[in-house]
């Protein structure tokens, strides 16, 4: 699909909103005149992504292609300041085009006084958050009051639930996701698919230990399995263990063990483009399955994310997290 | 298999694993299964949804093997699946495709057929689950149903298991033959085994239909007589018969189209909201609301509908021939391309609002579409300022192309004086959702083999169908007047256009 990206630079002094505005209008007017007749507007949603200067530059332009709205990207921490890069974005012949713009800003300058002006009222918006140390402070405090979901990437943190307390601090109403979760939906499917017997469904209460097997990844995606585990099979006040077993090489899990008591074990594991599970009972296989698997790149992830939406097991997953390892309970931070 | 008692299932996409089976495909040489079947089995093993215990089975005439029918499923998947070949899938898939070359009369080869599925069962792990899908012309299912049941393949084996048949529409020619072949069928499989796919149901926009009315609170309040005027359901197409003439001959476009893709469509926007997303639910609402349809007696079967054949014309700036110099048909054939029909549903919600059904071959454009036409205004308040007549508002549901959604409405030209124009604001489903959908077979497939037949059509609604456009049937059959006849490339017979006019409405430009 060919892509077409039609941009104009505010210069610094004549950056804001209404500028930003005015362009995306400009642009859109000259389109429909020009090029594309039949160019529209039709959004989904509003998407403001916090990155830091210095960090990965987030390649929005698939998330804007399969998903028309308006993308903010926010870069804080510029050395020097610049101006703003106002676009219209879409794939040739689709006939719509989502608004981008860039800002980038230094430490000094006030970010979320830059993106409020430019959400609009009737589209739900997001918040993709790439540098968890933007959490921190009383700007992020203000955004989140105006987000109606925020989308964190916990992988790679060794305590993901630390975050996500800081979120519900500030907007305990919000909408949460998580690529980290979302990552782990093909582990989910097949762990799912694993006890879909109804006699080995009946093993679950019977969990002893999580054990998870990888790299530098597992210990956020293992305690996210584990949380999924413990808040569906209702064990909050009898948490089965979480054992980390390895932390060499690279990326996520490689393989997650479920222990029961009785001498069952449910071995999960990844094997090139298939996930596998097999359930052993005393040593003798009682059922396997497998599930396609791709390592999804981060755009993929954010758009998955996006396109699933509100997720009730997830809310509840990260509510237990939250709850029993930082002691943030719905009301506010337990005394 | 059974997942009420699985805790972790909860939110997850699959609503369960797609337990072990072998899929028989009879008629396996035939265009649905190279173009549809074949595709929609790879691209579900491409998205990981398919269980390694699996086997396709091909059972056709003819002189294949398992090495043809291989290579037949390469090549269909090359050609016709929407996402490219990749190797490690096909290699995955290729040692599960089966062929059984016989007759479909043939109680030998079910026998035979019936030892290949046992053999499986045991080195591919099958579990029992058979899913029979006839791809064969319609006249074939009583043969393979009884044949089936004559070799003991129409029961499960054990409890768990299961034995689906999917036969595909047309589900008989009229109300008789549609009744005598729910009963073969019966005979051998129960009605919850039967699948009968018409692929319209699968396609998502018109699935959306249900999402648009019942999901939404701003249109069910105005979805009925108090604000509608007439609802206008089209399925044009712009190609002739082709290589189809010998069937189309005998079938023609209100047994091809009328009772089962228009009345589908007609029966999703007039029915009642169901209680629930679930098989039993939805379809006895769409049966409740065909038969709540006014059964026209011959006297109005004739003045309510228009028939009509194409001549030679131009389509696309291409000379094309007329219905009767095409291939397999009869010289004299008196068989419809077109027919349009004004249909009444005698119930609190619709009293007196038309619901205008019109399809045909060789029409000007491809397009398939329900429109909406609101009520005018009640009170002409623009009038005094010397204006035209201010259009209604139409909401149109567009199937194919440019699947989406319009609404029509009045807007103020800019400048001094008062004057209205009609506006559209356009949803586009393809650039709103830019993520490539699914074909329908594969949706319909996966259904299947879920055991979900929420999209599938149910015994009695075909026949209330049936019921509908039989009586078009005898009436057109009594006629002996020449049937009215419209030049390729144009919206369809004069006398269509009538049919509106009389009531003082027009149909929508193609």
């Amino acid at each position: 699909m060919d892509r077409e990206r039609n941009m104009v630079e505010i210069p610094l002094d004549d950056v804001s909103s209404e500028r930003v505005e005015e362009v995306w209008a400009d642009l859109l007017k000259s389109e429909q005149e020009n090029a594309h007749p039949g160019l529209v507007r039709t959004h989904t949603r509003t998407l403001v992504i916090l990155s830091a200067a210095g960090g990965a530059r987030p390649d929005v332009e698939p998330v804007a292609l399969s998903h028309p709205g308006r993308y903010i990207t926010v870069t804080v921490g510029q050395t020097a300041a610049r101006g703003a890069a106002v676009s219209l974005f879409g794939a040739s012949g689709l006939g719509a085009a989502s608004e981008l713009v860039d800002l980038p800003l230094t430490a000094h300058q006030y970010w979320a006084e830059a993106v409020l002006p430019l959400l609009r009222p009737d589209m739900p918006v997001s918040g993709l958050i790439t540098d968890l140390d933007l959490l921190q402070g009383d700007e992020f405090h203000e955004l989140a009051l105006n987000l109606d979901t925020v989308v964190l990437d916990t992988r790679g943190i060794s305590r993901p639930s630390k975050p996500w307390a800081r979120v519900f601090g500030e907007n305990p109403r919000i909408t949460p996701m998580d690529l980290a979760w979302h990552s782990l939906q093909p582990w989910r499917e097949v762990a799912a698919a694993a006890f879909d017997p109804d006699d080995l469904a009946a093993l679950l209460p019977a969990l002893e230990t999580v054990a998870a097997v990888g790299g530098p990844e597992a210990d956020s995606l293992a305690t996210w399995l584990h949380g999924w585990i413990v808040e569906r099979t209702d064990r909050q006040d009898d948490e089965p263990a979480l054992e980390f077993s390895s932390r060499r090489g690279q990326g996520g899990l490689r393989s997650v063990e479920l222990r029961f008591a009785g001498g069952a074990v449910c071995c999960i594991s990844s094997t090139g483009r298939q996930l596998r599970a097999e359930v052993e009972v005393h040593g003798r296989t009682m059922h396997a399955v497998h599930q396609a698997w791709n390592e999804p790149s981060w755009a993929r992830l954010v758009s998955g994310c996006l396109a699933h939406g509100y997720d009730p097991v997830f809310h509840h997953t990260v509510r237990h997290l939250v709850e029993t390892r930082e002691g943030l309970h719905e009301e506010g931070v337990d005394a | 298999m059974s997942s009420t008692q699985n805790p972790l299932r909860e939110g997850l996409t699959h609503v369960a694993t797609v337990p072990p089976f072998v899929l028989v495909i009879f008629g396996a040489g035939g265009d649905l299964t190279r173009r549809k079947l074949i595709p929609a089995i790879y691209n579900l093993m491409l998205d990981g949804l398919l269980p390694q215990e699996m086997a396709i089975v091909g059972f056709s005439r003819g002189d294949d093997t398992d090495e043809t029918f291989r290579k037949m499923a390469h090549d269909a998947i090359e050609e016709f699946s929407r996402r490219p070949l990749e190797e490690d899938v096909w290699n995955t898939l290729q040692p599960m495709l089966h062929f059984v070359a016989a007759d479909f009369d043939d109680a030998e080869a079910y026998k035979k057929l019936g030892t290949l599925l046992t053999k499986l069962d045991r080195e591919a792990g099958t579990g029992g689950n058979r899913l029979f899908y006839c791809a064969t012309p319609p006249s074939q299912y009583p043969v393979i149903a009884e044949r089936l049941g004559a070799a003991g393949l129409n029961h499960a084996r054990r409890d768990d298991s299961f034995v689906r048949l999917v036969v595909e529409k047309p589900f008989g020619h009229d109300t008789e033959s549609a009744v005598a072949l729910n009963r073969e069928l019966h005979d051998v499989f129960e009605e919850g085994q039967i699948y009968r796919l018409d692929h319209y149901l699968g396609k998502e926009t018109v699935q959306n239909i249900l999402v648009f009315r019942f999901g939404n609170g701003i249109f069910e309040p105005v979805w009925n007589r108090q604000y509608i005027d007439h609802v206008q359901i089209t399925v044009a197409e712009s190609i002739g018969v082709g290589t189809r003439g010998g069937y189309y001959d005998h079938a023609g476009a209100a047994r091809d189209m009328l009772q089962n893709h228009l009345m589908q469509l007609l029966a999703l926007v007039a029915m009642e909201p169901p209680v629930a997303f679930s098989a039993d639910a939805v379809r006895d609402e769409k049966v409740k609301v065909l038969r709540a349809i006014h059964p026209f007696t011959t006297r109005e079967a004739v003045a309510e509908s228009v028939r009509g054949q194409y001549e030679a014309g131009l389509v696309d700036g291409k000379d094309v021939p007329g219905y009767l110099d095409e291939v397999d048909v009869a010289a004299d054939s008196r068989t419809e391309t077109f027919v349009a029909a004004r249909f009444l549903v005698d119930n609190w919600r619709w009293a007196g609002v038309p619901f205008y059904l019109r399809t045909g071959k060789r029409l000007a454009k491809r397009v398939s579409e329900i429109a909406i036409q609101f009520q005018r205004v009640p009170h002409r308040f623009f009038q005094s300022l010397d204006m035209p007549e201010i259009e209604p508002n139409v909401l149109t549901l567009r199937i194919q192309p440019d699947e989406g959604i319009s609404l029509k409405f009045g807007a103020k030209v800019p400048g001094p004086t008062i004057r209205i124009q009609g506006v559209n604001m356009d949803f586009f489903y393809g650039s709103t959702f830019a993520d490539q959908s699914p074909e329908a077979y594969e949706r319909l497939v996966l259904d299947c083999l879920h055991g979900d037949s929420t999209l599938f059509t149910r015994h009695d609604e075909v026949e209330t169908a049936w019921g509908l456009v039989s009586s078009l049937l005898n009436a057109w059959a009594r006629e002996t007047s020449p049937i009215p006849v419209y030049p390729a490339g144009s919206a369809g017979p004069e006398e269509a256009m009538a049919l509106l006019e009389r009531e003082g409405r027009r149909w929508r430009r193609l």
